[in-house]
């Protein structure tokens, strides 16, 4: 009875929050407001049953293949959502056929070369608030909590998903930012095969934070042509079940 | 002298083919090459000799009468032709163009990219340019007409010193009075104390060597282009603020797009051109992704840019012109945005082309080659062709460009590299497929004739997976050299 009131009266202030951080109630709102990944370990993390769309995911990486990782990870979340991809960079060098074995066709993406970052951020922010998009991937090595926030408020306004890319120092900590969700993916040595080849490349995929409170860590293979992650098969020697660490619940940053 | 050739039928050019040609005018009874082709100089014959003279030298030259006023048309229309690189040309006869390139270069890949870009179009058209960028109007007719380069961008004013004072555009009997006296160079002209040239050689020397340096201002005449949509605004007191500026485009744009309307038209190009009181000249340019006649979204675009106008001490006119049109059929709006390929986002497009240039904006389409880095080129994000890969071979994420070269632990010929050092960093490699074998071709570069590239995707201890490849070429230790070209999802 007691928990009982007290989860209603949580449920009432959060609500009431919203509604002061939004100034009004969100008008316009896209059909799909979650957008699952097909691995029930990872959806049920959402109340909604999978990665927010309108709002702003940051994705964390540390190496060269790292932020490869990090590129295959939102270009495989937005070529879920079926519809068009704003991608903005400084050095857009990412390889369009990769991407489509990823899942993001490249007949749906856009292309914006900016001149600093700071371009990146104004680019992603006007696309999200433009509201005809899937998605906006922008990379910005630098991101505080204000521009953070700006871009979270426009991925809603908009009702557009918003990835932003980060290259990162291992030892560099990491600053409260205004993200739905916070990822950190490396690369996995993939499964050993009796024959000297190699199978599917796998990740280390760790959701930092989110606003759910939900965190944790999987070992996850690349996803597929049509952008969803597989978890490896059962090994012989058992080593990989997902999730293999799960902390307790904190909240979001 | 080209563009005159041009004007010629193509029988009468073809009879005229390496023959000596000049160009000649009667002056003071005298009959004076103005011009003269490749084959008149080699003869040693330049402007300003007399015709009898330059038949003395060479007594098979032709001589064709001159035409100013044909010339100074078809220069007009060049320089009309030359507002693609910039919205404010001018044509300065007799025979050169200036562009202001103010805000204009980024867009062209910076300032030398731009003069090889304008040299290479005139060369599209025949004619052989002298290409300079400076300061001042000035400074850029010196450099172009007197610098030993084709191509100059100039970033002082010392730039013009070495240059003789015919640079000046100044008229021949001053340039001779000065050449008399010893003021042979620019250099010269500049030690002498100012005051003694007006009274000497005439007010217009100080004028013109101001203007080159950048010292008075020098307004040049926009061309404007003869058959476009134009709406004009003159004020009856100089305007300033950026809310006047808006409310100008707000009062232009509508009546225009009503006139585009009319004809059926969409506007792909507009200029906006603000005159201030003290004769410059400031300009908003604008490009669509596709045409367009909406008002609204014209406002906006335009109203994005007013904080680059600098209305100095007031402007007292505007005109927006759409100078290049494209035909658009009134349809039915599409309610639908498209789920499959990038459906209605023109006006999205417009306006982050605009703001990073509409270069830097683009959609991807295949290309069909084995070369991994051709495969995807610039699009038209307007419309562009689907884009398909056929190979279903794994490929990279990323692509490095150029590809890093890397040390490689020796190993049997034609098999993946057992350890590489990238970047200072050493990796073993526990995983490795390949080769898939690429080779040059040799149809888009000869230099490509022999090149094979072997590509193997090797996996580390980590799990990073890489695209390297073997160029099979030998080098003179009879080694192989190896590079990182991508790296893997």
């Amino acid at each position: 009875m007691q928990t009982g009131r007290k989860t209603a009266v949580l449920k009432d202030l959060r609500e009431r929050i919203h509604r002061l951080e939004r100034l009004e109630a969100p008008t316009r709102r896209s059909a799909v407001k979650a957008l699952p990944f097909g691995i029930p370990a990872l959806d049920s993390l959402w109340s909604e049953g999978g990665l927010p769309t309108s709002a702003l995911h940051e994705v964390n990486s540390v190496s060269v293949a790292g932020f490869a990782a990090a590129s295959a990870f939102a270009a495989a979340s937005a070529g879920r959502l079926g519809k068009p991809v704003l991608w903005c960079s400084t050095s857009p060098d990412f390889y369009a056929p990769g991407l489509a074995q990823v899942g993001l066709p490249v007949s749906r993406l856009i292309v914006v070369r900016a001149r600093s970052e700071k371009e990146v951020l104004a680019v992603m922010e006007e696309a999200l608030r433009h509201a005809s998009l899937g998605c906006v991937i922008g990379e910005t090595p630098r991101l505080t909590l204000t521009t953070s926030r700006r871009l979270a408020l426009a991925a809603e306004s908009g009702a557009t998903m918003a990835f932003t890319l980060r290259r990162r120092r291992k030892d560099s900590a990491l600053e409260p930012i205004a993200a739905a969700s916070r990822w950190r993916i490396n690369a996995a040595p993939s499964s050993p095969h009796l024959i000297p080849q190699s199978g599917r490349g796998r990740w280390t995929l760790e959701l930092l934070r989110s606003r759910s409170g939900a965190t944790g860590s999987w070992n996850v293979e690349v996803p597929d042509t049509q952008g969803y992650l597989h978890l490896p098969s059962a090994l012989a020697d058992g080593s990989t079940v997902a999730p293999f660490e799960s902390r307790g619940e904190r909240r979001a940053g | 002298m080209e563009a005159r050739l041009r004007r010629l039928s193509p029988e009468a050019n073809a009879a005229l083919v390496d023959k000596p040609i000049v160009i000649a005018n009667l002056e003071d009874q005298h009959r004076i090459v103005l011009a003269v082709n490749a084959a008149a100089a080699a003869d040693g014959i330049t402007p300003g000799l007399a015709l009898a003279h330059a038949r003395a030298v060479q007594p098979n030259v032709v001589a064709l009468p001159a035409q100013p006023l044909d010339d100074a048309r078809a220069l007009e229309r060049l320089a009309v032709w030359c507002l693609r690189y910039s919205p404010l040309v001018s044509a300065c006869a007799p025979d050169s163009i200036w562009i202001d390139a103010t805000g204009a270069t980024h867009l062209l890949g910076g300032e030398t990219k731009m003069l090889e870009t304008i040299q290479g179009a005139m060369a599209g058209h025949g004619l052989t340019a002298r290409v300079a960028m400076a300061a001042s109007p000035g400074a850029a007719w010196a450099l172009a007409h007197f610098c030993p380069h084709a191509v100059t961008v100039s970033s002082a004013p010392a730039d013009l010193n070495p240059l003789p004072v015919m640079a000046l555009r100044i008229s021949l009997a001053t340039g001779r009075s000065l050449w008399r006296v010893g003021l042979k160079t620019i250099a010269d002209l500049r030690h002498v104390p100012r005051a003694t040239l007006p009274r000497r050689f005439g007010k217009d020397l100080l004028l013109r060597l101001d203007q080159a340096l950048g010292q008075a201002p020098e307004s040049i005449e926009a061309v404007l282009p003869p058959a476009a949509k134009r709406k004009r605004l003159t004020f009856a007191e100089p305007i300033g603020t950026a809310d006047d500026l808006k409310r100008t485009i707000a009062l232009l744009a509508p009546p225009l797009c009503a006139e585009l309307e009319k004809s059926q038209e969409g506007a792909r190009k507009l200029d906006l051109l603000f005159f201030r009181t003290d004769n410059r000249v400031e300009t908003i340019r604008l490009a669509l992704a596709r045409p367009s006649r909406n008002s609204a979204h014209f406002i906006k675009l335009l109203s994005d840019k007013v904080e680059t106008v600098d209305p100095g001490f007031g402007i007292d006119a505007a005109v927006l012109t759409a100078w290049r049109t494209e035909p658009l059929f009134p349809h039915q709006i599409d309610a639908d945005r498209g789920v499959d390929g990038i459906g209605d986002i023109s006006d999205l497009v417009d306006s982050l082309a605009n703001q990073v240039g509409a270069r830097n904006v683009y959609c991807i389409a295949s290309h069909a080659s084995d070369i991994p880095e051709r495969v995807m080129q610039p699009a038209d994000p307007a419309n562009h062709p689907p884009a398909s890969w056929s190979t279903n071979l794994p490929r990279p994420v990323r692509l490095f460009s150029p590809p890093e070269p890397i040390e490689v632990m020796a190993m049997m010929p034609d098999h993946p590299p057992a350890r590489f050092t990238w970047r200072g960093e050493s990796r073993l490699i526990t995983h490795a497929d390949g080769p898939e074998r690429v080779f040059g071709e040799w149809w888009q570069d000869i230099r490509e004739v022999a090149e094979v590239r072997d590509y193997f995707r090797v996996e580390d201890t980590q799990g990073e997976r890489f695209w390297l490849y073997r160029d099979s070429r030998l080098t003179t230790e009879n080694t192989h050299r190896w590079y990182v070209h991508g790296v893997f999802a």
